[in-house]
């Protein structure tokens, strides 16, 4: 009896797995979104602070995670013009950031356009 | 009456005297050889975990084995960080157990991703002293279902879990081991792992890779144990921005405890995290602390 449940069990753990195994891609659902990347008119409140928002206010907030904080445009700036925010993004020097993901090239391409339009608040 | 008690005691007596030789004989054989044990091969490793990967082990019968697992930020952040301890840090907790010491189930939830998992584990084949069976072969299967939110669905109006079934993974590995001595111990874990949503068109969700692990036992109670992830599938475009996993761990075994000490390029502390998304580099030496407890309870 006690073997039988176990089978049981098993089997219907199996059937779960088995029955909701997908093949999704992202790019297949979305077409639409297969757009090339236009970095090239990245503006703040379009793009920079959308990706900061995103990946980087969690532990860079009012009270910054290491002494940085990126709550606000002058800080997100100051962080910007000393080339730190680009070589924490890739990597170049220091540990990696956000420290569980990359950015795609696009986001990191948008605030490198940003930067060198002198990062404007528009 | 005085004949049958005599007749009884006389067959007895020869009955124990035959049992007796027969045991003898039998001693005698074993100690020249002639007769080999076959007994199962125990503690191949000391946990079921080496450090982030499966080993064959399961836990001992009616027993719960209640899991910590812990991973720094990384250690090249010098001491401005305290070497990866300021965080952010990740942490699994999990509940694992074993009724007959050969099935065993587990679930557990992992701060990184917001990561439930759960996995199936069975004993398959036991290793014995005589080599009649020359390694323990275990069945694993694992499924993974986050709790994360999609960061880009914010600004780009489309969420990666529109559809729960996007959240799950899945991990099945055939783990093989051999106890080649009371010193050393080796496994090899051909594995696949399962996405159900990649991102890309040519991404595979499917993704085939061999995990190898050793643990080398030098003292009563300490070993030196390692772990690699071999990645074999091409399975993303961005494959190379990925690095195989590799961990290297001091092992300290005390009374319903195994503690052990891990240096690790992976943040991920699941294998659907570390063997296809591990970022850091050991070459760059992008590598992070941490620390496993596994702490036994016989239910």
């Amino acid at each position: 009896m006690k073997k039988l449940s176990i089978i049981t069990a098993i089997g219907v753990g199996l059937t779960f797995l088995l029955n909701s195994c997908y093949y999704d891609k992202f790019q297949e659902l979305h077409p639409e979104l297969n757009t090339a990347c236009d970095s090239a008119t990245a503006t703040w409140s379009g793009d920079v602070n959308k990706i900061v928002n995103a990946y980087c206010i969690g532990c860079h907030g009012a009270a910054g995670s290491g002494g940085v904080s990126l709550n606000r445009y002058d800080n997100v700036k100051a962080a910007a013009a000393g080339d730190k925010l680009i070589n924490a993004l890739t990597g170049n020097g220091v540990p990696s950031m956000p420290p569980n993901t990359h950015l795609d090239d696009c986001k990191i391409g948008s605030i490198k356009h940003w930067i060198k339009n002198g990062m404007p608040n528009n | 009456m005085y004949r049958k008690i005599i007749m009884f005691i006389a067959v007895m007596f020869c009955s124990c005297m035959n049992a007796i030789a027969q045991k003898d004989s039998l001693l005698d054989a074993l100690d020249n050889g002639a007769l080999p044990v076959s007994e199962y091969v125990d503690a191949t490793f000391k946990s079921s975990r080496l450090v982030n990967f499966q080993t064959v082990e399961t836990t001992g019968k009616r027993t719960l084995d209640f899991r910590i697992s812990h991973r720094f930020a990384l250690l090249n952040g010098g001491i401005n960080t305290l070497y990866g301890l300021d965080g952010p840090a990740n942490l699994r907790l999990g509940l694992e157990y074993s009724y007959d010491g050969r099935l065993q189930a587990g679930v557990g939830r992992t701060v990184y991703q917001k990561m439930y998992d759960g996995f199936l584990k069975y004993k398959l084949l036991r290793q014995t002293t005589d080599n009649g069976m020359p390694v323990t072969i275990t069945l694993l299967t694992s499924m993974f279902v986050t709790a994360d939110k999609d960061p880009t669905a914010s600004f780009t109006g489309y969420d990666h879990y529109q559809y729960f079934t996007s959240r799950m993974s899945y991990n099945y590995q055939i783990l093989i081991a051999r106890k080649f001595s009371d010193h050393l111990s080796l496994q090899i874990s051909p594995t696949m792992l399962h996405y159900n949503l990649v991102e890309n068109i040519t991404d595979q969700n499917d993704m085939y890779s061999v995990v190898g692990m050793a643990r080398y036992k030098f003292s009563k109670r300490m070993a030196l144990t390692g772990e690699y992830a071999y990645r074999i599938s091409k399975y993303s475009q961005t494959m190379s921005q990925y690095h195989n996993s590799a961990a290297l761990a001091l092992e300290i075994e005390t009374g319903g405890h195994v503690f052990q000490v891990v240096l690790t390029n992976s943040y991920g502390i699941l294998e659907n995290q570390t063997i296809a998304y591990t970022q850091n580099d050991w070459m760059k030496g992008q590598v992070m602390l941490g620390f496993n407890i596994g702490r036994f309870f016989t239910l």
